[in-house]
């Protein structure tokens, strides 16, 4: 007959390492039934006092991790922070790349706007849930060998090896917030948002009745050119904001993550969907097929647009970029 | 509610250490499982068994204790002694423990005293 101690004795050897099972039993097993025959001595019923022993000994998994020695976590205090790092720059690497990528392809397909968002939204979390997943699968092995915490310490650009004072950040905020970043941001607006204006009355061609052809299709000015210009004036905004209290905060660093968000799943919606540029203008040129949607060029573009605004989102985030002290 | 918890977690943490001492002590006269926890009980260290069991086993891998079966009474007991090494051990670690208590008493301000 099975008895409860048999159970329990089970319960907590399946988690216990093949080699040492035999020892833990029959010590187990003996530790129980002293306990049992002390609580029976004091006059104690059988099944109460039985159960009474193995209360007292508590979850079998529990003891068994007891007995396993370490690690009883899944990711160490070892790697815990570059871990964090690393998620973090995974997902703000791909989860709005994958977002702005089936946009923009979803748009060029022909689907609809609302269909083409709630796609791309349901990509992109799918994209994030399996980034994360693998990430924390990778991690927790990774932990549970000090070789391969090294090598992937030293792979990500930081340095393995004691602490020193040199390692120290240069800067005293609490993010690395760098001006640089955010000039440059600026800068990168302003020349965007004058080039979107200029082109409309500068241009090497003009059709026959002598007015200029821009480069960019005149269509986007009934809704799309309005909004870019916005985007690019509320970034600018944001980025000013960081740059004068010079120092990070979460709600800038947000905004500036949905306004590159938005502007590239924007760009890219209307590279793919060939709404962007002016067809006259690249005939004129005789380069019309750098322009079609699925060409090589647009493709490019396309790509580098995803990078650019990654890499913007990972830098306000504080997510090194590369390797090097910061 | 809160101060209870505190407490609680507080001394947890402040006997953990002690444990491993307390065995190596216990242990220089051979004991078994059960009847440590029973002695250690009564000794005013008292040890939860699904601490102390596995802590047994870990002390003895790293070889500060020693184990032999006893298997002539009817239930066979796995008995530990303290090896010379635990003896050695736990000689360093009286004498810490010894160490901090006095450094502890030093630092202590007296009562209604502001400093």
């Amino acid at each position: 007959m099975t008895t409860l101690t048999d159970r329990y004795v089970a319960a907590t050897l399946r988690w216990v390492p093949e080699k040492s099972r035999g020892d833990i039993e029959r010590e187990l097993r003996a530790s129980i039934g002293d306990a049992l025959d002390a609580r029976l001595a004091k006059g104690e019923h059988r099944e109460a006092a039985e159960t009474a022993v193995l209360t007292e000994l508590g979850d079998p998994m529990k003891l068994a991790d007891e007995y396993s020695g370490p690690p009883r976590y899944l990711i160490g205090p070892n790697v815990y922070h570059l871990y964090l790092r690393t998620l973090g720059a995974i997902c703000a690497l791909f989860v709005p790349g994958a977002w702005a990528l089936v946009l923009a392809v979803w748009v060029a397909g022909g689907a609809s706007l609302l269909t083409a968002l709630i796609t791309a939204s349901v990509g992109a979390l799918m994209v994030g849930l399996f980034a994360a997943f693998w990430t924390t699968v990778g991690f927790a092995v990774v932990d549970r060998s000090a070789e391969a915490r090294r090598e992937v310490a030293e792979a990500l650009g930081v340095a393995a090896g004691s602490w020193t004072p040199d390692r120290l950040p240069t800067g005293t905020s609490l993010r690395p917030f760098r001006a640089n970043d955010a000039v440059e941001a600026i800068v990168g607006g302003i020349i965007g948002i004058a080039f979107f204006f200029v082109q409309r009355s500068v241009s090497p061609f003009s059709d026959a009745s002598g007015h200029v052809i821009p480069i960019l299709s005149p269509d986007l000015w009934s809704f799309w050119a309005p909004i870019i210009v916005l985007v690019a004036v509320v970034w600018i905004v944001a980025e000013f904001v960081m740059l004068a209290r010079g120092t990070w905060s979460p709600w800038t660093a947000l905004a500036i993550t949905a306004l590159a968000v938005v502007t590239g799943a924007i760009y890219i919606g209307l590279l793919a969907s060939g709404q962007f540029f002016n067809t006259a203008f690249f005939e004129k040129l005789g380069a019309a097929p750098w322009i079609a949607p699925g060409s090589i060029s647009v493709t490019l573009m396309i790509i580098l647009s995803v990078i650019d605004n990654g890499t913007r989102i990972a830098k306000v985030w504080g997510v090194p970029i590369g390797k090097g002290p910061r | 509610m809160g101060d209870i918890e505190f407490l609680a977690t507080h001394r947890q943490e402040l006997r953990r250490g002690t444990v491993v001492l307390a065995c190596l002590l216990a242990l220089k006269k051979p004991g078994y499982g059960y009847g440590l926890l029973d002695a250690l009980a009564a000794a005013g260290v008292p040890v939860e068994a699904n601490t102390l069991y596995p802590l047994l086993r870990r002390l003895e891998a790293q070889g500060l204790l020693v184990s032999e079966w006893d298997t002539t009474e009817a239930r066979p007991r796995k008995f530990y002694r303290t090896s010379a090494e635990g003896i050695a051990m736990a000689r360093e670690l009286q004498t810490e423990w010894e160490t901090l208590g006095g450094a502890l008493r030093r630092l202590e301000t007296p009562e209604g005293d502001p400093e």
